[in-house]
Formats: C-alpha cells, structure tokens, sequence
C-alpha cells in the first residue's frame, strides 16, 4: 500500500483493449473523426457523422458501465477506469455519446432512486439509452453557472412544461433523451426527457469541430413529476460534483487529444526530409517536441489526481480546484499541441485528409466545452481564496 | 493509482513539523534572516538537532546514521525543510548527491568512514564537476590526477561550485588518463578541501549563493578516496545525475515561493482579483503537476526503477516554471517588488527578490534545460541526432 502512480494491470487492459478498438475501427486515412459534411443541417454522407454500429461496439467494451455502482449493472471502478477512457478517445478523437451520457448518469446516481433515470441505468450501463445534457444557452454561459438560465419549467397540473432554447447539445438528433436544466420557482431544477416528447425541436448547427452539436427548443414541453431528476429546485447538488468528475474526465480526453496531435507529428517529423535530413533531427523542432511531451505528462498528471479526487478522496472543493485546473491546463495545452502540430506538418497539415487538422478543428472547441480557460481560472480563484492558508 | 500517504508517513511529515516549529529552530532561522550581503544563509546547527534523530538522512541505513526509512519519508524531509525556510544546499549536495554516489559505489570501508559524519551533520561535501571549459559536456574536463607511487596529485580549476565555501570535501570529476574515448579515463575523488594545493575563492554571482572557485595545484589525495572504478566513473556519474533529477528540490522551492505569493495576495487582498489570481492559479497548476511529477519519480526509485526521460521532464518543468513565480512575485508589488531583504521594506521579507536573482540557476544546474529537452527527444521520443 502507499503513494503508487501506476495504474493497475486492470486499467492497463481497459486501455490496451479501447486503443485496439480504435485502431481497428479508425485507419489514419478513414476520415470518419471530427469529420461531417459541412453547412448547418447538411445531409450525412455515407460513413459521416454518428455511427450507431460503431458506437455499439465501443459501448460493448464496458465503457459506460465503468463508474457506475455495480448495484444498478455497473463496474464501480470510478473514474480513474473513465480517465483511461476518456484519454483514449482523445486519442483517436472519437466522438460519441459517451461523456454526457456518463455525466448524467453520474447526476442520476447522485440525486438518487426516488428521482427520474434510477429505473434507466442499467440501460446506460449497457449503452441502450444515450443522453445528452442540455445545459448551455449562450456560447459564453459558464457551464458551472446553474443560476442564470433562461429556460423555465412553469406547473402544469400534476408537473411541468418547460420552455427555453438550449444551445451545444452533442448528438441531438441521436440520443434518447436530453437532461435540460430549467428555472423553476424551487429553483434550479434537472428533467430528463425523451427527445421524442412533444414540443421539441431540433436544428444541427455547423462549428470549426464539425461537431454534432444542436440547438434544441423545448416549446411548453411537458414533463411530469416522474421526470425530475431529484427534487424540484435541488439540480445544483447533484451538478456541481458531477460537472467536477466530467471536467477531469474531459480533462483526460484533450490529454489524450494531444497525445495524438504530438504521436502524429514525430511519426511525421521523422519522416519528412527537407536539407538532406529528417526535420526531427533539427533541433529546432525537437525540442520543442520534446517540451510539449514533457507539458503533456504533467497535465497527464493532474488529470490524474483529478480522477483520484472524484473517487471520493478528499474534499468535494480540492475535487473542483483541481478539476478546474486541470481542465485549464489541458485546454490551453491542446491548442498549443495541435498548432505546433500544423506549423510541423507545413502546408500538408491543412489538407483535408491530413490528421494534424482534426485535432487543430477539435481542440478548438475541446478547449471550451466545459468552460473556457478563463471561466475555469475564476472558478479556482475562488476556490483557492476560500482554502484555509497553508 | 494511490495518491496518499500512508500513517506512518504523515506521521513522520508531523514530527517533521514540530521539530522545525521547536523554539531553537525559529531562534536559528530568524538569526539567518538578519544575514548580510555575501554572507550565506546556512545552518549547520538545525543539520546536527536533525542528524541526532537519523532524520537528516532519513532513509540511510541506521548503521551509516540514517533512520532506515524511505525515499518516500527523505522527500517529506524536503518538502518540510522547505516549508519551514531551512536553507538546503548544503543538505542537497552532501546528503542527496554525494551521499548517493557513497551509497551506490563505495566501498565498505568509505561508508563507513564518511557516511556517519555526514548523516550526523558534521562533514559537508560539495560538487566539484564544473570547469572553465567544461560544463553541459562534462567528458571535456581536464582536471589532472597523476599518480605519484603513493597517491594522486590534482591539477585543475573547478568553478560554479555551491556550498564549497562550507565543505571539508569535494566530490571531485578528474581524468587520471587519456582513454580511447572522452568518456574512458574519468575519475572521482572525494578531495580533502582543507589541505595544502587547494585554494577555495568567492566567485560572486547576483544569487544569495556564492560560486566557488576551487583551484586544485597538486592537492594530493589518497586511493582511499576513489570513488567508484578508476577511469571508469563516467557512468556512474550519469546514473547519479538521473537519479537526482527527481525535480524534488526544484519543486519545493517553487511551492515555496508560490505560497508566499499566495498568502501576500491574501493578506492585501488581491487573491480573488482576477489580474493576479488568475496567473496565481496557473501557476498554482504548474506546481500541482510538477509536484505529482515528483513524487511519480520518488515512487519509482522507492520500487528501484527509474524513468530516466519521465526524470528529464521532471526537472525541466519544475524549473521551467521558475522564472514565470519570479517574475509574477516581483510584478505583483510594482516597483517594490524589486526591493531586496536587506532594504528592510521589501514585501514577503524579500523572498521573491531573491527569487528572481536565484531563477536563472535552476535551469542550468544539474543539467541545463537544454539538455533536459535533448534527453526527451533523443531518448524518450526517439528523434534529434
């Protein structure tokens, strides 16, 4: 026992396993991630877009049971488990349901049996039932901010109409039900509804990601008592802990993204021969290779204690602190990475079937997902300033 | 992955805490905060109250003066030396560097004779590697050691050396023979520095920490004193670098640093001010992670592995990080940022003054930052020439 920063064979496996998943389903020239046809609403083009078969076969490696309590058909192996996940994603820039529905069900598990999704887990658990959260109603809402929102739930007989329009919703026109945030006159309040429920309108949009993002409109909406998750007006306590473990999970996922931009480049670096040499062998770009590595393992690092944190060691404030701080760093990182990546790569790494590009496109919008780095430094300011001196 | 430490290490960190909070330890270091210019703040006194208890070296043998603990214990004394403003140069190179190399190459009868004495605080050893014209590619040093029937007389000047001026001994890198290689013919001594043929002078730099200059001119030196292989240490020398490179000595000092700034933000009132806080939390994430980067190293050696490139990468970003809590600490406080201990008003009691004039030497001792970057790249990601 003690301080060990190994992860354990377990883990080791679940890596292995999801980057063998990932290497046999993606061939560097499949174009399939961060890819989709362009414009707002465009037509999916053969093999664009969500891959039901493959999102299948992803959610068969056990990847949504990790953190979830083995009482309701989960694994309970807690977030270092998600951590490798996530990383491994980023990597290979597969992008799914996974981290909302993750996230939800966290929320879910949180706000307990009595409220809505308790009967669903296992069905996330076993990737049957996707969910994306449909928190954000500005680009510039910072994610942790329950407070302003805009969209409403009013009574309506025994529960609930909602009404509101909210923005960055992931695989909106794919998940079986979206987790809105509403005001209601408790106060804040989460509902999970099917996306199918009357009165909901979805619109794709078109980002530098090539994200399936959406707009969703909830237009009076209804929804029961039955879909509240928790009480009425209590989503902030579920939230705030699970916004944290997402953030170290997304955290983990642009590590692995830069991961992926810097595995890519020295392959490339190497290659490449320009003044009768490979340009790796110039110092002027291997060592700032070398520094990226070195920027990477420490974020790798504190993404890591993120993990550690969200599996409830310590306390739920040094759970966001580090959270935030973690997320910043990954986010800045990963812009740094991938634009090194694109200065390396020259002209070809703007090509639409070069690599370098994808992860460019992606941290651009990773970076923010979770809240923008500033938005994460006032959070930890804050946190930090309210921490007992040391 | 376990991030805690275990009862008995948390119990040493308290015991580490009460020691230094001891009202003989505080009568000491408010002593040290009144020294003047060019004299070095250092206490070989606290060393000695530590030594008594084997906590100086705590995961030495007891039978060398240690108290058999861990690595993982000998890194809590570090970061508790610095926490409690113990100045640790000296314990650096004589406990952690020369102490190693006795450890991993002497033989029986040189642990034995020089363990104990440094454990106990009494014999201080420096680092004599450095020349005029040899410093990242140390295989180029000149430094003489001819055979004279009976021992070895040195030839040679050594400079940039801390805590010389301290020292009974030098650990000392000579060529005793022109090899087949720049790498063959390279041996170390430990050199009795108070005899006849050594002349130690100040080399004044900016930092609160003389340089020295140690001039060897047919200082003679028993074969007792070999150091691991004659002509053969070149290797040894590299695996002692690598394991020093854990960036625990870097790191503590910019928590330390960092703290100060944070509990000067506090006390003015500035810390939830977004144009300081915000850089206090990028930098308070920097020392996060480097600190994490530390002690995965740390528990490395604990299991007898070590990563040399996750070492490297250690050492850079530990040090890398200096220069932004420097400047930031100075910036904070505008043009009184820049005033030095010794004016009397300086904010955090100077410490961040001093910061800054010390910063520049992190990323060059021990393996510059160049060469931490070249070990990544050549040995960790398998590019560069």
């Amino acid at each position: 026992m003690g301080m060990d920063f190994r992860v354990s064979d377990e883990l080791k496996m679940l890596k292995t396993t999801c980057a063998r998943f990932f290497a046999a389903r993606f061939p560097a020239d499949a174009g399939r991630r961060a890819e989709r046809g362009l414009g707002a609403g465009s037509g999916r083009d053969a093999g664009q877009g969500f891959d039901p078969a493959l999102w299948k076969g992803f959610c068969d490696l056990g990847v949504l049971q990790l953190t979830l309590p083995e009482a309701v058909g989960g694994a309970g192996l807690g977030q270092g488990a998600a951590a490798v996940v996530a990383e491994e994603i980023g990597r290979a820039l597969y992008q799914s349901p996974w981290a909302d529905t993750v996230t939800a069900a966290d929320i879910i598990v949180q706000a307990g049996p009595a409220g809505a999704g308790w009967a669903l887990l296992e069905g996330i658990a076993a990737g049957a039932c996707t969910i994306a959260m449909a928190v954000r109603e500005r680009g510039q809402d910072d994610p942790a901010a329950l407070s302003a929102l805009g969209a409403t739930a009013t009574a309506a007989g025994d529960g609930f109409t909602i009404s509101g329009r909210k923005l960055f919703v992931p695989f909106g026109e794919t998940v079986d039900r979206f987790m809105v945030a509403a005001a209601t006159p408790h106060g804040p309040t989460m509902f999970l509804v099917p996306r199918d429920r009357a009165g909901i309108q979805v619109r794709r949009g078109d980002d530098t990601g090539r994200s399936e993002f959406c707009s969703v409109e909830f237009a009076a909406t209804p929804a029961g008592a039955a879909d509240v998750v928790g009480a009425p007006g209590g989503a902030a306590g579920p939230y705030t802990g699970a916004l944290a473990r997402a953030r170290v999970r997304h955290a983990a996922y642009l590590v692995g993204l830069c991961q992926g931009a810097l595995d890519v480049t020295i392959k490339y670096t190497k290659e490449r021969e320009q003044f009768g040499r490979a340009i790796a062998s110039f110092q002027a770009i291997s060592f700032r290779l070398a520094a990226l590595a070195a920027r990477i393992d420490a974020a790798r690092h504190l993404a890591g204690r993120g993990a550690w944190l969200g599996d409830g060691n310590g306390d739920l404030r040094e759970l966001r602190r580090i959270a935030a701080e973690a997320l910043a760093m990954a986010g800045e990182l990963a812009r740094d990475v991938t634009a090194e990546s694109m200065q390396m790569h020259g002209s070809f790494g703007f090509s639409e079937e070069a690599e370098p590009q994808r992860y460019y496109r992606r941290a651009a919008v990773d970076a923010l997902l979770l809240g923008t780095p500033v938005q994460l430094r006032d959070e930890a300011m804050a946190l930090l300033a309210a921490r007992a001196p040391a | 992955m376990d991030l805690s430490f275990s009862a008995e290490e948390q119990k040493f960190r308290q015991d580490l805490r009460a020691f230094f909070a001891e009202e003989r330890v505080q009568g000491v270091l408010r002593g040290l905060e009144g020294c003047k210019p060019r004299v070095e703040a250092h206490s070989q006194k606290i060393y000695q109250w530590l030594g008594e208890r084997g906590w100086l070296a705590p995961n030495w043998p007891v039978e060398y003066g240690g108290a058999g603990k861990t690595a993982v214990e000998a890194a809590i004394l570090s970061e508790e030396m610095a926490r409690a403003s113990v100045p640790d140069t000296v314990h650096v190179n004589t406990i952690e560097i020369v102490g190693l190399f006795l450890l991993l190459a002497g033989t029986d009868e040189q642990k034995k004779r020089f363990l104990p004495a440094m454990a106990r605080g009494d014999t201080v050893v420096s680092v004599l590697y450095t020349e005029p014209n040899s410093g990242s590619d140390l295989s180029s040093l000149t430094t003489r050691a001819v055979f004279d029937g009976d021992g070895y007389l040195l030839y040679g000047t050594k400079i940039y050396s801390l805590t010389t001026q301290f020292a009974q001994y030098g650990l000392t890198a000579t060529r005793t023979r022109g090899g087949m290689s720049k790498y063959d013919g390279i041996t170390l001594f430990l050199v009795p520095l108070r005899e006849r043929g050594v002349e130690i002078r100040p080399l004044w730099n900016i930092s609160d920490e003389r340089f020295n200059e140690v001039v060897l001119d047919g200082a003679w030196v028993s074969p007792e004193n070999i150091v691991g292989p004659l002509h053969g240490a070149w290797e040894l020398i590299n695996t002692a670098l690598s394991i020093e490179r854990t960036g625990l000595d870097y790191y503590v000092k910019m928590r330390r640093w960092l703290d100060a700034i944070i509990a000067r933000a506090r006390e003015t009132g500035r810390l939830e001010d977004p144009r300081l806080g915000h850089e206090i939390v990028r930098l308070d994430a920097q020392v996060e992670a480097g600190r994490l980067m530390v002690w995965d190293i740390i528990t490395q050696l604990q299991r007898g592995e070590l990563d040399n490139v996750q070492a490297a990468m250690s050492k850079w970003y530990n040090t890398e990080v200096g220069r932004h809590i420097a400047r930031l600490g100075v910036d904070m406080e505008g043009l009184a940022g820049t005033l030095s201990r010794w004016d009397g008003e300086a904010p955090m009691g100077g410490l961040l003054e001093a910061a800054y004039r010390e910063c520049p030497g992190l990323t060059i001792s021990a393996g510059t930052s160049e060469i931490m970057l070249y070990v990544i790249a050549a040995v960790g990601l398998e590019i560069g020439d």
